[in-house]
């Protein structure tokens, strides 16, 4: 269980340098969403806590280097994390399936928020050009890669503790 | 956890509201910034090393053949083109600061470039230590790159001039005409902004260089903003816009000059 403490982390660091500081895969200024990838993974396979405090620190980093109110990616990645661990625990199987559905909700989700904070920070905007320019390139860049970074993490976490979560709740209620 | 939210809530409007950095922001910023810079100059050096063996078939056959006959001239060869492009760079922001002799510059690396592609910004590694203040003015040697939106100690953000909330008073060199301008989203992808209130006589073409008129002193005058490379007529029918390519390449920029000691100051608009 303590792989998990490292391996997280290290991939939260080289996902950071990936999507703002290095850069290597890009279109037009847009570059995969790898931290959002790197929390529904979580959400999935670890436990509530785990994958809010994931979503704290990742959404605080993403705000840091390309947000505009500082501390919105960290509210929505902590709650993205935790309410996805709460569903992973009581309905989904852990699968690449359930990663990609639950990627693409999570983005959507995501996208809908920072239209919502353009909108009220920079003023109005043609969707039609949002979605066109920005939206659909960089969903087309990052779904592509949940399936490996769920491959990658199932490979060096091993078992997901999100089971030992819905077990410890299940001895609770009996 | 709720007790986090409302705590990150508070912050992020005051933050809207007041604009610049806030404590956990600052607090972030002193941890993250040494980071940044030190995987910055790794990556660098990864990328170099991968471009030397990409090109090592032909740089060693070419360096076999010139090496018996004139390799200490190639030696001085690519010694004076690197010093005689660094030079040009030199001279062109010479020609800036002898056009604003009063003004002081400050150099910053790049130490990481929003990606999401709803805001053109970067950060650089110098903050108010170094003198910089919130608003101060983005330079290169190519043109105009923007203003710092919000600084930390030891490092700053920057927006550039691809923004759609960043209008900027331009003026068209060739015909002295007047006008604005505008980013937007569709262009910024493209590196472009569109220049707006251009005067319905005027004969622009393509081609045509645009720089900083500082008729409000908001931006220092004559900087280059870049190039018209379209022309198009308004729905009305009435008046007329261009589509300005930036001087600035914003994909390869490494560096900038953050001008430190202008009384006047961006306005948001």
């Amino acid at each position: 269980m303590t792989k998990r403490y490292f391996v997280y982390p290290i991939f939260l660091i080289i996902f950071y340098i990936l999507q703002y500081v290095s850069v290597p895969i890009s279109y037009n200024g847009v570059a995969p969403d790898f931290i959002l990838i790197l929390l529904v993974v979580a959400g999935i396979r670890e436990s509530e806590k785990f994958a809010a405090i994931l979503g704290l620190i990742g959404g605080l980093l993403a705000d840091y280097t390309a947000g505009v109110a500082f501390g919105l990616r960290g509210i929505i990645f902590m709650l993205i994390g935790y309410f996805l661990a709460v569903l992973a625990s009581e309905a989904l199987s852990p699968n690449i399936l359930s990663a990609t559905v639950s990627g693409i909700a999570a983005y959507i989700l995501t996208r809908l928020i920072y239209w919502g904070e353009y909108l009220v920070v920079m003023g109005g905007f043609s969707a039609k050009e949002m979605f066109l320019s920005v939206t659909l390139p960089e969903i087309i860049l990052t779904l592509p890669f949940v399936p490996l970074v769920y491959f990658l993490v199932a490979l060096l976490t091993g078992k997901r503790s999100s089971d030992d979560s819905r077990a410890r709740r299940i001895r609770r209620n009996v | 956890m709720l007790v986090i939210v409302l705590f990150l809530f508070g912050f992020m409007i005051n933050m809207i509201a007041d604009g610049g950095s806030t404590p956990p922001k600052t607090l972030v910023g002193l941890v993250i910034t040494p980071v940044q810079t030190f995987f910055k100059n790794i990556s660098d050096g990864v990328e170099n090393f991968f471009n030397t063996f990409s090109e090592y078939d032909s740089l060693k056959e070419e360096n076999e053949k010139l090496r018996l006959q004139v390799k200490d001239l190639e030696d001085k060869l690519n010694a004076s083109s690197v010093y005689a492009i660094e030079n040009q760079k030199l001279k062109e922001l010479l020609g800036i600061k002898e056009m604003h002799p009063d003004y002081e510059y400050v150099y910053a690396d790049i130490v990481s470039i929003s990606t999401g592609g709803f805001v053109s910004k970067f950060q650089i590694n110098k903050g108010s230590t170094s003198g910089i203040e919130k608003k101060d003015i983005v330079i290169t040697s190519e043109g105009l790159v923007g203003y710092v939106s919000s600084v930390s100690p030891y490092c700053a953000d920057v927006t550039t001039i691809l923004n759609t909330n960043v209008s900027i008073g331009a003026k068209i060199t060739r015909t002295g005409d007047m006008a604005m301008t505008e980013g937007s989203l569709e262009q910024m992808v493209e590196g472009n902004l569109t220049l707006v209130y251009i005067p319905k006589n005027s004969n622009i073409t393509r081609g045509d260089a645009v720089y900083t008129s500082g008729l409000n002193g908001t931006y220092p005058a004559d900087i280059r903003i870049g190039k018209i490379i379209d022309i198009e007529i308004e729905d009305n029918g009435l008046s007329q816009y261009a589509v300005v390519a930036a001087a600035v390449d914003f994909s390869e920029l490494k560096s900038v000059y953050v001008i430190t000691n202008r009384s006047d100051e961006v306005e948001d608009d």
